[in-house]
């Protein structure tokens, strides 16, 4: 039987691995039978990557992803070691809910380095010509919030927004070397329950918000296939979209 | 005979007033009957411009707007002298081409500290109580670059388009105080910035110009649309982006 | 911090006069106190005292003394 999303072969780097979302991204490349190589800013690895460790074809790098100078020594450290990359997947970057008179530049600031800086750094450096192959592919988890106006998200939804603005010049500029850049806009995801400052927020404006989501609230292994299909050969053809993983939100 | 556009005794601040666009929409509200409040870093410029306007009664004041932790004591000096606000137009703003792969963080952080970071904080300390009159309403400069990725223009696109992510939140969020936010999103318009952008093209026909059927767009162009939405007539609209492009994003 | 300069924290944070608050002072006189007002204290007390108050919790406050008594 074919698998037109199978990853045999390639090499996929992904960022912010020990997330929720990561973690599911990173089982199912695995299961498709990509080799991945994933990095994110802290030593501890959830029991999901320690099992995923085991294999082969997985290997993890800690450093501080978000320090804009350390992603350059850092993956040449990582190209010069494992050659050249078919993927690069984003899904690290910083959530937060704040009204705008409390909206101060140093948080701004720190929104758009983790959600933006980080991911455009990342893509400068893996793909320079001897480390990503012809016709790779990129995809960056973005969010509903890059299209969708929120109250107390000023910072959020406009690091969102950059970052899909991103994708499309960065699909214009590497189409001549057949690299694809995706965004997925994702809606409200299990693992979102669990940050302390958006179960506030949800308590507090009740579950308007959830509601709009009509198909219910998603699950990472969602994004996790919505990744790799982006990422195989079955979407040559798709480049410089933001791909709306939703539930129905934006109807 | 009535005239919607009548802004005898609004005052409106204007960012980047020194040239192009911000320029002929200082010149356009003087028309107009509003007293205007210029920012920029071009003290020059700011005489210059101030000098050309009809009426008396106008203010500028220095300040680079790229020291975004400024701006709080330089709008807490402004009102004190000016009084409250009716309007804010922010044309200030750097283009930026470069290809991705010179793109640093700190090249980034640069373009989105002006054209982005300073807007939101301007928006932030303007909106503070007995800083503005009621139907206050602010426009923001943004481009046909937020939604369409071409190559070489990242760091500018994404910074617009955190610019209207912005926005859509802000206007959620102050509409219970009466203010309204918007964007103009203009294509390619006949501006000192456009003068440069053919120097370094050298001849070859620009991208953009060849979708925008109108042909080249004029400051006034943007000017009229920006009062238009500085007035009482646009008073339903709202977190939104009117494009100001000759056809080029529809073609 | 002593009460009055976390009174006057909350005062500054909803843009009321200084001494327009005190701890008797029930929330719900904030004028315009609903989500946005709670996220604002949430936010708040994270800055300003590193503690983290819930949607839930903030739910049960009745006066300024229980938002006090929680930035400790």
């Amino acid at each position: 039987m074919i698998n037109p999303m199978e990853l045999t072969g390639k090499q996929i780097l992904v960022a912010g691995a020990t997330s929720e979302t990561g973690q599911s991204i990173i089982d199912q490349l695995i299961n498709l039978g990509a080799r991945v190589v994933m990095t994110d800013n802290t030593e501890e690895k959830p029991v999901v990557l320690q099992k995923i460790l085991d294999n082969k074809n997985a290997v993890f790098y800690a450093f501080d992803i978000y320090n804009n100078s350390e992603i350059e020594p850092n993956f040449k450290r990582i190209t010069d070691k494992h050659g050249v990359f078919n993927g690069f997947v984003y899904c690290a970057g910083i959530g937060g809910v704040r009204p705008l008179a409390q909206t101060k530049y140093s948080f701004t600031s720190e929104m758009m380095n983790a959600n933006l800086y980080s991911f455009v750094e990342m893509v400068r450096c893996i793909t320079r010509k001897k480390s990503f192959s012809q016709g790779g592919s990129i995809v960056a988890i973005s969010s509903v919030s890059s299209i969708k106006g929120l109250k107390s998200k000023t910072a959020y939804c406009a690091s969102k927004a950059a970052i899909d603005a991103s994708v499309r010049c960065m699909a214009a500029e590497l189409s001549e070397r057949k690299i694809r850049v995706n965004s997925i806009l994702k809606g409200w995801v299990e693992s979102d329950m669990k940050n302390e400052f958006i179960k506030s927020n949800m308590e507090l404006n009740g579950d308007d918000d959830l509601r709009r989501q009509i198909l219910g609230i998603i699950d990472s292994a969602e994004i996790a296939n919505t990744v790799a299909f982006l990422l195989s050969d079955a979407t040559k053809s798709i480049t410089g979209t933001s791909l709306l993983l939703d539930g129905g939100y934006t109807l | 005979m009535v005239n919607p556009l009548d802004f005898t005794g609004k005052q409106i601040l204007i960012t980047g007033a020194a040239i192009g666009i911000g320029k002929e929409t200082a010149v356009l509200l003087d028309k107009l009957g509003a007293k205007v409040i210029l920012i920029d870093k071009n003290e020059n410029g700011l005489k210059e411009i101030t000098s050309c306007l009809e009426s008396n009664g106008h203010h500028w004041f220095r300040h680079d707007l790229s020291d975004v932790d400024g701006i709080l004591p330089k709008i807490k000096e402004i009102i004190s002298i000016c009084g409250a606000l009716d309007g804010f137009v922010h044309c200030v703003g750097i283009r930026c081409r470069r290809p991705l792969s010179m793109i640093t963080p700190v090249v980034l952080n640069e373009v989105i500290s002006l054209n982005f970071g300073s807007f939101v904080e301007l928006i932030r300390c303007i909106t503070k109580k007995d800083h503005f009159n009621k139907g206050l309403s602010i426009v923001g400069i943004s481009s046909v670059s937020s939604q369409i990725g071409s190559a070489g223009v990242t760091a500018y696109a994404a910074s617009k388009a955190a610019m209207d992510g912005a926005v859509r939140c802000m206007a959620k969020e102050l509409a219970p105080k009466s203010i309204r936010l918007n964007t103009v999103a203009p294509g390619q318009i006949n501006t000192p910035a456009y003068a440069d952008l053919l120097k370094i093209n050298e001849g070859t026909e620009d991208a953009t110009l060849s979708r925008q059927y109108l042909g080249l767009g004029e400051p006034i162009d943007v000017a009229s649309v920006i009062a238009f939405l500085l007035s009482d007539s646009s008073r339903f609209i709202t977190g939104s982006s009117i494009p100001v492009d000759g056809g080029f994003l529809s073609s | 911090m002593t009460n009055e300069e976390k009174i006057r924290l909350i005062e500054d944070a909803f843009e009321l006069k200084e001494n327009s608050l005190n701890q008797e002072t029930p929330l719900d006189d904030i004028p315009g106190y609903g989500s946005m007002a709670k996220l604002t204290l949430i936010v708040l007390c994270d800055d300003e005292f590193g503690k983290k108050l819930t949607g839930e919790q903030i739910k049960a406050f009745k006066t300024i003394k229980d938002v006090i008594d929680f930035m400790g």
